[in-house]
């Protein structure tokens, strides 16, 4: 029900995006194993503000970077990826 | 409330640029513009669509494939689509309130008007929405969810005017 | 005729029990019936009490009815929410064998064995006992009965967006909306009433020099004018993130035939919300407070001036602040006998109350102790005024305990509430939204104030003068014997309240939960409240520490098809279908849903089943021709000067030798190691690749190739387009495919895993030579808009070889044959490709996601793991899909039956599969069973390769 500031498409009700992941769990190609399952498994998990990973797949397809608190779902930041 | 006039999108081509590149140098080695975010113009008897941060559509009949992948250069690349997307034309005085029906994207503000294009959801099926220059509406519908959304709009009271290319009777 | 601010003169014929009645145009259900004399309408949940009408609007607990019949019927219906329509037919509930004698008011009888929280002690002792319990409560709990046909109505889905929204067209509401619609915002004002006005339709006002209900009327159409939305019968149901409220509209009433869809489910989203909720009045607690004839003051108002109906003949009006002696007026209006005025406060002064005086018998410092009924209807009560008692004759007791602000949406929004000590009420605090409330909502009773703070500057008159603001608190102790009700829906009395404390059920979420107090539909509007200054007195506390429940969504009930909209039946989810949809139908297609497409499943000639059907197709293409529509595959182009790299990080497996014009199988894996998906990679030049992976997983498939380029790669030099249904895709497969294939194009076939461009019936074609059968055979890809004449030359082609058209079904049994793998099946997401028996596919130098997971030791440890088998059975039954894997039955699993298939080609047994077994590779040999206890069925198998037909793929080769 959010609406999520789409930086090509504009605001978007949050139905059109879809969520992937934290920022701190992705895992880089080049990453050696021992670091790559920890950032899969092992979050943060605040209890507020959070980076995440969202992609906009029901409309213009950017990945969007969001910075969001998991709260009160405020979004402060968003920034294409 | 009155027509649906569905017609086959078979030129659409996919357009894409690389991140980063210079657009309006491209414009001009290419001959015709590419618009900006949420925009389209009409280019001969077509038009050009900004569907993503690097995508764009040619859909008409006069853009020359060979042409522009040259001029593209290490720059871009394009890909034909034909068959993918049904476009389907509505003619009547409140297409805007039709895209409000299961829908979730605000086509009645203003700003929503000719030269426009929004990808959103339809229906619960992904669809592009064009706004032409005579602020008629054409959207793009998948190829596969054409027969859903036409089901869906009739119910809400459109009529298709010309049957719907039913698809390779045997 | 009636006369009211909410009544016309026509008159609609409905029935109740059965009975036929007459109500006016403009009438609820409620006031109807109550027009025509009809006290008794339900009997309560638990104790089977006889219940009347205790209020006007949706806050109603007590006269739950049915209305409607068929499809069509709405339970639990209020029926002060329903209004009159020809032919209306409205049964009570909770009432066996009638209203008047229902055998259910032996629970009063039993109410000491049946308290609060009785349910729980039935989990004590044995548990056949409980099981006795069970059936008796089952039968006896509920309200009304569920429709058991379908709805044969339509709902409908709308989206809209505004700069203000208002929720509420009483007079603070109607103000807002017009200021903000006249100044150019696109507003929307929602009204859960049939009629604008809210308070005003009940107060004998007049506005800006017109009565109050005539002046509302002007507002809507001034916000119309000034093209605002204005949504009568829709209640916003939820207050969400961004500004996002749902709302239902009603389109026609409970039990009316609708002209179109009956409901709309309006997705609203605003830049600013202004909440003109409201308030809702709140119960006295006395004995006897649920009777027939007791109801709230308001409520009386209601039904005497906005339905001009008298609810009684003899009334007293009991109240505790000034707004309650509006009843008394509104009701002598109509004919009422004022019996007397009760005032809890001991020296009330104010214009209302001095013009009562000089009208009405007025009592202070008075509190109503017990209500007597007779035949289930209020006779009499009994008060305690001063330091005495009296008795007083009546069939009307309105009762006022204040007023309570509806917060219900401010509260979603989250908003804040502060408790506010001389009204005894929560009023709205901060909000978190861009979310302002209004009027009665923020507690302010003067309506001139009201207007004037939204900027509508226009005299009011009231004949009777203003209310006074302070709302000295209510009586909430219980001073006489006898049953007090505080949740009139689910029979809570204060009794409960206290045997919940004495249990230890301290906290307001304990006390709700343990004695079902706010749990009804009407979620506790009217006695929420009261319930939570009680428990705060018997905890010793100020009212704000009794703390609150949360307030969720929705506002009043709404009906399931208005969530599902227009996504019911064969539309629940949109069907994807083919582009040679019709040309299968014509050939008599049976079809199957595959994720979201709909595939033909196999093509049976008249007199065969299904599964005779696929037999012979499969073998059709095992030893001469046949084709099958593979076009629902995945398949995307990824072209550019990064394309290889992006191709390497997805796919697991060498690439970069792959020349222009080959392909090869390469699988796509997660970023644990499990085998993700599945399909082919080519290279259709030298910065362009197709890769094809399943039906089922092409969405994620799509999002994933962006991921890893856009996240992964750092927005890498390759475009990914998804040409799933750019191509249309035909298999051509077996013995003779080749054969037909060249007849077509007139050109030599490509080698087996080589693809070519050419022509088919004038239509430009890709010939990809892959094969999932296990046959020669080619996945012809055509633009998706030409397709058809291409199939049909295909399809006279392989008639005329002897062959024909196979289906989904046929295409499993040959792939099963031959041990490849489905994603869904043996690649369950819990598999890596070692398991699968692909461990010496992928590249080793890595570099591909999921690398980095399959190093983990559980994984790189292949001992435990489960491995891809086949198996046969040895007893001549067909396997069951998804058996277990045992030695003896009866044993612990060692893995199950992935896929079951009938063999195809010459082999021993004719039923086969293929399976997952801890340590398969090593367990070739051994014999198992194959054990279903849920459909009773155990197989003998034989474990072996994953392989029945042409283990060195010589098929392949021309």
């Amino acid at each position: 029900m959010m609406l999520i500031p789409c930086p090509h498409c504009g605001p978007r009700v949050q139905e059109e995006f879809a969520y992937e992941r934290t920022l701190d769990s992705v895992v880089r190609l080049d990453d050696g194993p021992v670091t790559a399952m920890s950032r899969l498994y092992t979050r943060a998990n605040p209890r507020g503000e959070e980076i995440e990973i969202w992609s906009h797949v029901h409309g213009c397809g950017q990945w969007l970077r969001l910075r969001r608190d998991r709260v009160t779902h405020a979004i402060s930041d968003v920034e294409a990826i | 409330m009155t027509d649906l006039i569905p017609s086959p999108a078979d030129d659409l081509v996919a357009l894409d640029l690389w991140r980063g590149e210079d657009v309006a140098r491209l414009e001009a080695v290419l001959g015709f513009a590419l618009p900006g975010p949420g925009k389209a113009v009409p280019v001969g008897s077509g038009y050009v669509l900004r569907v993503g941060p690097w995508r764009w559509w040619l859909d008409g009949d006069g853009f020359d494939g060979g042409a522009i992948a040259s001029a593209l250069g290490e720059r871009g690349v394009i890909t034909p689509l034909g068959g993918a997307w049904r476009r389907v034309r509505l003619v009547g005085d409140d297409w805007r309130g039709l895209l409000m029906l299961s829908g979730l994207f605000d086509a009645e503000v203003s700003s929503f008007g000719p030269g426009s294009v929004a990808s959103t959801l339809l229906c619960h099926a992904p669809c592009c929405v064009h706004v032409l220059p005579d602020a008629v509406a054409e959207v793009y519908v998948p190829s596969s969810l054409a027969e859903h959304c036409f089901a869906e709009w009739e119910k809400a009271g459109w009529k298709i005017r010309l049957a719907a290319p039913a698809i390779w009777s045997a | 005729m009636r006369h009211g601010s909410g009544v016309r003169a026509g008159k609609v014929p409905f029935t109740f029990n059965g009975q036929a009645y007459w109500g006016q145009e403009g009438d609820t259900l409620a006031a109807a019936l109550l027009a025509n004399g009809v006290k008794v309408v339900a009997r309560s949940f638990k104790y089977h009490r006889p219940r009347g009408i205790m209020a006007a609007g949706v806050e109603e607990p007590c006269a739950l009815v049915t209305v409607g019949d068929g499809g069509r019927r709405e339970p639990n219906t209020r029926a002060t929410d329903v209004f009159l329509y020809p032919g209306l037919v409205a049964t009570s509930q909770n009432a066996w064998p009638s209203l008047s004698f229902d055998i259910g008011a032996i629970n009063g009888r039993l109410s000491g064995l049946i308290p609060a929280g009785f349910y729980y002690k039935t989990f004590f002792g044995p548990p056949s006992r409980w099981m006795l319990y069970e059936r008796v409560i089952r039968r006896a709990a509920g309200l009304g009965k569920a429709p058991v046909e379908p709805d044969p109505d339509g709902y409908c889905h709308r989206a809209a967006f505004a700069d203000v929204l208002i929720v509420g067209a009483g007079p603070a509401g109607l103000a807002a909306a017009c200021v903000a619609a006249e100044s150019g915002a696109r507003v929307i004002l929602l009204e859960q009433d049939a009629l604008p006005g809210g308070s005003l339709l009940a107060h004998a006002v007049s506005i800006d020099g017109v009565p109050g209900a005539e002046w509302a009327r002007g507002m809507v159409d001034r916000i119309r004018a000034a093209g605002g939305r204005v949504l009568f019968r829709t209640t916003a149901t939820g207050y969400w993130d961004d500004n996002f409220i749902t709302a239902v509209e009603r389109l026609a009433e409970p039990g009316q035939v609708p002209s179109g869809p009956v409901q709309c489910l309006w997705k609203l989203r605003c830049e600013r919300v202004i909440l003109a909720t409201g308030a809702l009045e709140r119960p006295l607690v006395f004995a006897g407070n649920d009777l027939p004839g007791v109801m709230l003051a308001s409520a009386a108002q209601t039904y005497a001036a906005r339905y001009g109906v008298a609810p009684g003949q003899r009334a007293v009006v009991a109240t505790s602040h000034d707004a309650g002696y509006r009843a008394a007026f509104a009701l002598a209006d109509v004919g009422v006998a004022i019996v007397a005025v009760l005032d809890t406060r001991s020296d009330p002064v104010g214009p209302l109350v001095h013009a009562a005086r000089s009208r009405f018998p007025v009592h202070t410092d008075a509190r109503v102790l017990s209500a007597r009924g007779r035949k289930g209807v209020l006779v009499g009560l009994e008060a305690a005024i001063g330091g005495g008692r009296q008795t007083f004759a009546a069939d009307l007791l309105a009762m006022s305990g204040g007023m309570s602000p509806v917060l219900h949406l401010h509260r979603q929004a989250g908003g804040a509430l502060v408790h506010d000590p001389v009204r005894d009420a929560y009023l709205p605090g901060e909000g978190r939204q861009n979310h302002v409330c209004v009027g009665a909502a923020t507690g302010e009773g003067d309506l001139a104030t009201i207007l004037s703070d939204a900027l509508c500057r226009v005299p009011v008159e009231d004949p009777l003068g203003a209310a006074g603001a302070a709302w000295p608190g209510p009586v909430w102790r219980q001073e006489a014997r006898g049953k007090a009700f505080v949740d009139f829906q689910h029979d809570v009395t204060t009794a409960d309240l206290a045997l919940a404390q004495r249990e230890g059920f301290v906290s307001s979420e304990h006390v709700k939960r343990y004695t079902t107090l706010g749990m009804g539909t009407d979620q506790g509007k009217t006695g929420a409240m009261v319930a939570l200054a009680q428990m705060a007195d018997l905890r010793g506390v100020a009212l704000p520490e009794a703390g609150l429940t949360t307030f969720r969504p929705p506002y009043t009930p709404v009906t399931m098809a208005a969530f599902a909209g227009t996504m019911r039946g064969d539309h629940a989810g949109p069907i994807r279908r083919l582009p040679l949809a019709a040309m299968h139908e014509a050939l008599g297609a049976q079809w199957v849903p595959a994720g979201v497409w709909m595939r033909p499943r196999a093509y049976p000639a008249p007199g065969e089943t299904i599964g005779e059907a696929s037999v012979r197709e499969a073998r059709m293409v095992r030893n001469r021709v046949g084709i099958v529509d593979v076009s629902s595959l995945a398949k995307f182009e990824i072209a550019g000067p990064d394309a290889l790299a992006l191709v390497l990080a997805v796919c697991a497996t060498p690439v970069s030798k792959l020349a222009v014009g080959r392909g090869r199988y390469t699988v796509m894996l997660r970023e644990d190691g499990m085998v993700m998906d599945d399909g082919t990679v080519w290279r259709v030049a030298h910065d362009r690749w197709l890769v094809t992976s399943s039906t089922g997983g092409a969405a994620r498939m799509a999002r994933h190739w962006t991921y890893v380029r856009d996240v992964l790669l750092d927005g890498a030099r390759a475009a990914v387009v998804d040409v799933g249904e750019r191509w249309a895709g035909i298999a051509l497969a077996g013995p003779s495919a080749c054969r037909v294939l060249t007849g077509l194009i007139n050109a030599a076939a490509p080698a087996h895993m080589g693809l070519v461009d050419a022509t088919i019936a004038g239509v430009p074609v890709r010939v990809l030579a892959a094969s999932y059968s296990g046959e020669r055979a080619f996945e012809i890809h055509v633009a998706a808009h030409r397709v058809g004449p291409v199939w049909q030359a295909l399809h006279a082609a392989v008639v005329e070889a002897g062959g024909g058209v196979y289906g989904l079904d046929a295409m499993d049994h040959l792939r099963v044959e031959k041990g490849h793998v489905v994603i869904g099946a043996e690649a369950d997401g819990r598999t890596t490709p070692a398991d699968l028996g692909m461990g010496g596919m992928l590249r080793k130098a890595g570099g591909f996601v999921g690398w980095q997971g399959l190093m983990r030791p559980a994984l790189s440890e292949t001992a435990g793991r489960r491995h891809l088998v086949g198996i046969t059975a040895l007893d001549d039954e067909p396997l069951p899909e998804g058996a277990m894997l045992v030695m003896q039955i009866g044993e612990e699993p060692q893995g199950h039956v992935t896929t079951a298939a009938p063999r195809i080609a010459a082999g021993e047994g004719a039923w086969i599969g293929l399976a997952l077994l801890t340590d398969g590779v090593a367990r070739h040999g051994e014999i198992m069973v194959a054990w279903s206890p849920v459909r009773d069925k155990a197989v003998r198998v034989w474990v072996g390769p994953p392989m029945f037909h042409d283990p060195e793929g010589v098929r392949y080769r021309d």
